[in-house]
């Protein structure tokens, strides 16, 4: 047997030299050991405990949750633990600060040699330190619970905020934007007339771009960036973005470059999110490069994996700025003159990385920078989605289509744009204020299709959608929701619910168009001509030959430009405008180009024209 | 070996008692009553440690292990899923505990509520057994079931007991496997002396 001990080792000496308590307790309760250990912790003499009932003593082991487990221990049973967790103090030991010492007992049993009865041998260890630290650990975890709640309540109202903010912001830019595409699609404008709401218009898309790309990064860091994977085909793209910097680079006096790609290739991917990568990459590209050249290329690696580069010989980045120029809000020095939000390279980062891709680059300072990253695009299958480009010269309905629509929005000016443009398109047009308005308008009304707002007081647009799903099924009636929450644009979701398609606050006019092509199956008559903002943006050199500026405004406008000062160079702008008309189609490259912060594009230009005092 | 239903049935009140007595000590130290579950009693030959796995069902668990000698050799181990871990911690301690990666006060609660209820389970063997065993400390591991469980036999069969019952304190479920590994032949004499009752 184990636990037995020979009846000479009865004063059990050995159990004074080691640094736990240790005591014996008889059947009866009564102490026959009582170690060193035990005496310095508790002050009490092993003389005046010894052969003493425990109960006297200490009256709480009397309690049956200690004694009940410490009668088995007397009947053989198995050890008993009193963990320092539920039982810290089964031996009261003070300790200087006024506490009590924290403890962790094992009770086993034993018997003598000879002797049958069981008695309980007690093993007590300090566990004081320990818990404390355990303690100071838990409490530190406390802390920070607490902060990450606080820090997570925190980063819910700013996306909260961020969502009322771009609600807010987009509403009025929605009444902006739409009454300068209406205006602009009118025949009769004069030049100045059409420049200016020219001007209203690109400065309106330049602040919503701005505001989109400080909404986009917050969806990244919400991890509420989704992939809108459609089928089409690569070589749009590449052409599309092509033309795009062709002539910019041609402004710049830059070479462009364009690799090969023919071949027409259908894939599946999210084209949006890999238009408006290329576009910054190559935007960037083009920036910053004051000479030389900018090459955009795709390489087939296999059927599915495409390489692509943008190299160009601008500026470079410096060796120390590299690691840091993925990071939101980041701007070395060179791009903060710029201007833009810092925020373009971390959005394409984390875009590519959302497509399972990585943005890479190499760079030297002074020879230029190569951005590259190998994407993902399995064949695609079924349709190709077209960009509604077809939609942008649009007069009126085609003869023969009669269209009901049935606009709801609370706020008035929403209303208004939409129910003018749709006008415009001769469609019928009724107005509702709120959800609940809404279910009776499509009561006695019976529209062909229904532009529902979400953000609604008294009934809001989804309620709406159920109600109508619900009354009239899921066929009658088409639904499109024109929404300007920025945070909430899951398109399936809206899908689900019982609409039919999608589209953010603030539109683009021909969203609006295409959406009812695509729903209503109807087509429209088209302006046959090319529109008047298309060509002035084209300046060539001989042209230029021919423009004579006064030194004053040529120094005015060479300044404004030099000093990225926007509104300097746009008063410049004007006053060259008013000069003469024929300065029209220049004032016009310049807004351009200033839309773009292109001030690079804009000196270029001045350099070549001949300027005298007048 | 062939076990009757009477006799499983004995088994499986022989672990009810057990595990009351120690759900009783239980109940005074959270000073209110702990409802307990008639277990599920089923016994495995060592050789099927793939159908004993099957019907623990858990990944990994916190377990209280104590081993016994003497004229009985064995061990006997609770185990007590993650979930009902915490749930048990936080009711008896009033602190939320860690995860799982052996929290000190996690360790040292269930330890000692591992021991109360072994202790009453080895109890009611010991009663019925009438004989003395002698038994190793109790010891708290947790993680994959199998790291923590030594189910491979030395060459040795053994039978394994495992007896499932859940536990209801203060309204809290919470859910514990009791197995004890019996080795050869001790389970006919366990069978024998309840047959004998």
């Amino acid at each position: 047997m184990t636990n037995k001990f020979s009846k000479e080792q009865s004063s059990l000496p050995i159990f004074d030299y080691i640094n736990e308590g240790i005591f014996v307790l008889k059947k009866d309760y009564i102490v026959r050991f009582w170690n060193q250990c035990l005496e310095n912790w508790t002050g009490i003499k092993k003389e005046s405990i010894i052969g003493s009932n425990i109960f006297e003593i200490f009256p709480h082991l009397n309690n049956g949750v200690y004694k009940s487990r410490i009668d088995q221990v007397f009947q053989s049973g198995p050890p008993v633990v009193f963990s320092s967790q539920l039982h810290a103090h089964i031996i009261p030991c003070p300790l200087p600060n006024g506490t009590l010492k924290t403890l962790q007992t094992v009770v086993t049993s034993f018997s003598w040699e000879g002797e049958c009865e069981s008695e309980a041998l007690f093993t007590i260890q300090d566990v004081t330190d320990h818990s404390f630290r355990i303690e100071q650990y838990h409490n530190l975890n406390k802390k920070l619970i607490v902060l990450k709640e606080e820090s997570e309540r925190a980063n819910n109202a700013k996306s909260i905020f961020l969502a009322n903010m771009s609600h807010e912001i987009r509403t009025p830019m929605n009444a902006i934007l739409g009454y300068s595409q209406i205006l602009l699609n009118q025949k009769n404008l004069s030049s100045d007339q059409r420049q200016a709401i020219q001007t209203i218009d690109s400065s309106g898309k330049n602040l919503l771009e701005l505001i989109n790309e400080v909404l986009d990064i917050s969806k990244i860091e919400a991890g509420k960036m989704e992939l809108y994977p459609t089928n089409f085909d690569l070589k749009d793209i590449i052409v599309a973005v092509s033309t795009m910097f062709e002539l910019r680079c041609k402004q710049k006096q830059l070479k462009w470059k364009v690799g090969e790609f023919n071949k027409s290739c259908i894939v599946f991917g999210d084209q949006v999110k890999l238009r408006s990568i290329l576009i910054n990459l190559i935007g960037n590209a083009v920036k910053f490069t004051k000479s030389g050249e900018v090459e955009f290329k795709v390489t087939t690696l296999n059927s599915h994996q495409f390489l692509f580069d943008v190299i160009d010989t601008g500026i470079g980045i410096a060796s120390k700025e590299q690691q840091h120029i993925l990071e939101p809000f980041h701007q070395e020095e060179s791009g903060s003159k710029m201007g833009g939000t810092g925020l373009g390279l971390a959005i394409s980062s984390k875009q590519l990385e959302l497509m399972g891709s990585k943005l890479l680059f190499d760079s030297t300072l002074g020879k230029g920078s190569r951005f590259y990253f190998i994407l993902s695009l399995p064949k695609g299958t079924g349709k190709i989605e077209k960009r509604s480009e077809r939609f942008n010269n649009i007069l009126y309905l085609a003869e023969g289509y009669h269209v009901k629509a049935l606009v709801v929005d609370d706020i008035k000016e929403n209303r208004d744009v939409l129910t003018a443009f749709l006008t415009s398109l001769k469609i019928d047009v009724k107005e509702a204020v709120d959800g609940r308005d809404c279910l009776e308008k499509v009561k006695e009304y019976l529209p062909d299709i229904i532009f529902m707002d979400m953000r609604m007081p008294v009934m809001n647009g989804e309620q709406a959608i159920k109600e109508i799903r619900k009354e009239y099924g899921n066929h009658q009636f088409k639904i499109v929701i024109v929404t300007a929450s920025a945070l909430d644009q899951n398109r399936e979701r809206y899908i689900q619910l019982g609409a039919q398609e999608f589209i953010a606050k603030p539109f683009r006019i021909e969203q609006i168009s295409s959406c009812l092509h695509k729903l209503l199956d109807i087509e429209f008559e088209y302006d046959k001509e090319e529109s008047p903002e298309q060509e002035s943006y084209n300046i060539c050199d001989s042209d230029l030959s021919k423009i004579l500026l006064s030194n004053q405004l040529h120094t005015e406008l060479k300044e404004a430009a030099e000093l990225y000062s926007i509104t300097k160079l746009e008063i410049a702008i004007n006053k060259l405008r008013c000069e003469n008309e024929e300065y029209n189609k220049l004032s016009a490259v310049f807004m351009d180009l200033l839309n773009k912060f292109d001030m690079d594009g804009i000196l270029d230009i001045l350099g070549k024209l001949n300027h005298e005092e007048k | 070996m062939k076990i009757t239903i009477e006799q499983l049935d004995a088994i499986k009140e022989l672990f009810n008692m057990g595990v009351g007595r120690g759900a009783s000590i239980l109940s005074q130290m959270v000073d209110s009553r702990v409802h307990l579950e008639v277990p599920k009693v089923e016994i495995f030959p060592s050789s099927d440690i793939e159908g004993l796995k099957t019907s623990i069902g858990l990944n990994e668990s916190s377990s209280v292990n104590m081993t016994f000698s003497g004229s009985f050799d064995g061990n006997v181990s609770l185990l007590i899923p993650p979930d009902s871990a915490t749930i048990l911690v936080a009711a008896l301690t009033n602190e939320e505990p860690g995860p799982m990666q052996l929290d000190p006060v996690r360790a040292g609660t269930l330890c000692e509520v591992g021991n109360m209820i072994i202790n009453g389970l080895m109890g009611s063997i010991t009663n019925v057994l009438k004989k003395s065993i002698d038994y190793g400390l109790p010891q708290y591991t947790e993680g994959e079931l199998d790291n923590i469980l030594d189910l491979q036999s030395d060459g040795e069969d053994t039978n394994i007991c495992i007896a499932t019952t859940t536990m209801n304190i203060e309204n809290l479920e919470v859910c514990g496997k009791l197995l004890v590994v019996f080795k050869v032949g001790y389970l006919q004499e366990l069978l024998s002396a309840i047959d004998a009752i």
